[in-house]
């Protein structure tokens, strides 16, 4: 009786191998949220991820929570409820950051990657590639929603971003709850497709609720694609030439923020012996070139004073180059 | 009267903890340490701001990138904010001392990130040498914003400045103290803590 209207749509036999499928849900917040609740109610087995907590201003548009999950554990709350909605489904859940060094912690038949940030989904990209597992993105900012599913035998994410050094500010740019519930519920809708072996939409769909514009892109492999093109280092992971990074400006511009892609160990004496050095602390490094920048060995650069986004990349360009 | 000390940071909770207590009635005291050059002047400045906002008397400005360097350079980069705040707890200690001040104020919080661990507080705790008052250690985040609002601190400890990027990627959430005292073995504390001492700069804020 449960699944009697969907099972209209697709079938009792369909129904019984969602019920063997689990889907890996990355991030439940307000794309998470809609995708694992109406996956959950499909009759989908779940393994769920989020190291945050619930905080007021994410009850505008993450349906799972209420004013008493505050300050709680939004992997937890999330599981309570999605098993109240449906206890024959199994939930695994856990409170972790997803990166390079834990990805392996997802299990499942697909991937939803409903994070909020591209170092995360460049990891879940290349693993999924790795596990040839598919993965369903979506992301929202303002009225704008995006959606895109990237198969084992398709163009992949970094096929998209590589060279895109994405820029965003740590306070968010704003969202409608409207379009994080249409992402995620695309989301939801083609992972069933997925699951269930059917045709499924290739093209990124990208839409505007503000003018109500539905777009659709063709989406081919890139050249030499360092995760899917044949370039791809043996385990998988993003090797780092120096010019893919993220940048991101610090609270209220106090400098700017840059962190490689994939893994990094910088070789410090290089740089030591390229800039001026004001402080060493031997695996961070204070040097100056052009702004004062703090130089972590794994990468991270931190440009002081800085809100010239432009200037910050050329300079970290000539850093990484320096010390890989 | 007695009167504290107060470790401020220029964030939000360590400004929340100093109200707190100078609403209670008693008076004190507020210390920051600067780690320039690895963070901008932000944090120092926001500190001074909300050390005058919520009533100290004196402002001490401790400048110890130097010192945590040493830190990081000789030590389990591990241990890092365990073996910081034991510095920073002994020199707000010996300013006490020489002020004449009677306790120490923090806004640490219990669970909030990796020093604030029960075992790692217990670790801070052991090097004081005065009775330490942590009036948050057991609110939420949301309640203590709510608190910043409240006092109008809020506004100030959200202004700009650039993150610590001196600690490890995977601090330590708990520790023995043999751990720690291994650790400390390797740099010559009685030394830092002198140079310290001798450069504090201190401002009156009445």
């Amino acid at each position: 009786m449960r699944y009697s209207r969907q099972e209209v749509l697709i079938g009792k036999a369909d129904q019984d191998i969602l019920s063997k499928k689990t889907a890996c849900i990355v991030g439940l917040g307000a794309l998470g949220g809609v995708a694992s609740e109406l996956l959950c109610r499909s009759g989908v087995n779940l393994s769920i991820f989020d190291y945050d907590l619930v905080s007021e201003s994410n009850l505008q548009r993450q349906t799972l929570y209420t004013e008493e999950d505050i300050s709680k554990l939004k992997v937890i709350q999330a599981k309570e409820r999605l098993q109240r909605i449906n206890s024959d489904i199994l939930i695994s859940s856990k409170a972790v950051r997803i990166d390079e060094d834990n990805v392996d912690l997802l299990h499942g038949d697909i991937i939803l990657d409903c994070t909020d940030n591209i170092e995360t989904r460049l990891v879940l990209n290349s693993y999924a590639k790795q596990k040839e597992i598919p993965l369903i993105h979506g992301a929202a900012l303002g009225p704008v929603g995006v959606f895109f599913a990237a198969v084992p035998s398709g163009p992949c994410l970094s096929c998209l971003y590589e060279d895109k050094k994405a820029i965003e500010s740590c306070e968010s740019a704003g969202v409608y709850n409207s379009v994080t519930s249409v992402v995620g519920a695309l989301q939801a809708n083609e992972a069933l497709k997925h699951l269930l072996g059917k045709e499924f939409e290739r093209r990124i769909v990208r839409f505007s609720l503000e003018n109500n514009s539905f777009s659709f892109f063709d989406v081919s492999k890139k050249k030499n694609c360092k995760v899917c093109g044949g370039n791809s280092s043996s385990d998988g992971k993003l090797s780092f030439n120096g010019s893919d990074f993220h940048i991101s400006i610090c609270k209220d511009k106090g400098g700017v923020l840059v962190k490689p892609y994939g893994h990094v160990k910088l070789n410090l004496d290089k740089i030591r012996a390229k800039f001026p050095v004001i402080m060493d602390a031997s695996v961070v490094l204070v040097i100056e070139k052009d702004y004062q920048v703090v130089v972590h060995s794994f990468g991270e650069l931190l440009f002081k004073g800085c809100s010239d986004v432009r200037a910050a990349s050329s300079a970290a360009q000539k850093i990484f180059e320096a010390g890989i | 009267m007695k009167k504290g000390i107060c470790l401020i940071s220029g964030g939000i909770d360590s400004a929340v903890a100093g109200k707190i207590v100078r609403d209670k009635g008693y008076s004190f005291d507020a210390i920051h340490f600067s780690i320039e050059p690895f963070t901008d002047s932000g944090p120092e400045d926001k500190s001074r701001i909300l050390s005058k906002k919520i009533g100290a008397e004196k402002f001490f400005v401790i400048h110890c990138g130097k010192a945590f360097s040493e830190f990081v350079k000789n030590c389990r980069h591990k241990y890092y904010f365990v073996l910081s705040k034991r510095l920073m707890m002994r020199i707000a200690c010996r300013i006490a001392a020489k002020e004449g001040l009677d306790f120490i104020i923090t806004g640490e919080n219990l669970g909030q990130v990796s020093s604030q661990t029960l075992s790692n507080l217990y670790s801070i705790s052991k090097v004081s040498t005065l009775p330490i008052i942590r009036p948050l250690l057991c609110y939420d985040k949301q309640e203590i914003i709510y608190l910043a609002k409240k006092f109008d601190t809020y506004n100030i400890s959200c202004g700009p400045e650039v993150c610590d990027r001196l600690g490890p990627k995977n601090p330590a959430t708990s520790c023995q103290e043999k751990f720690i005292l291994d650790e400390e073995m390797k740099i010559d504390i009685e030394r830092i803590l002198i140079e310290e001492i001798d450069n504090a700069a201190c401002e009156s804020l009445c």
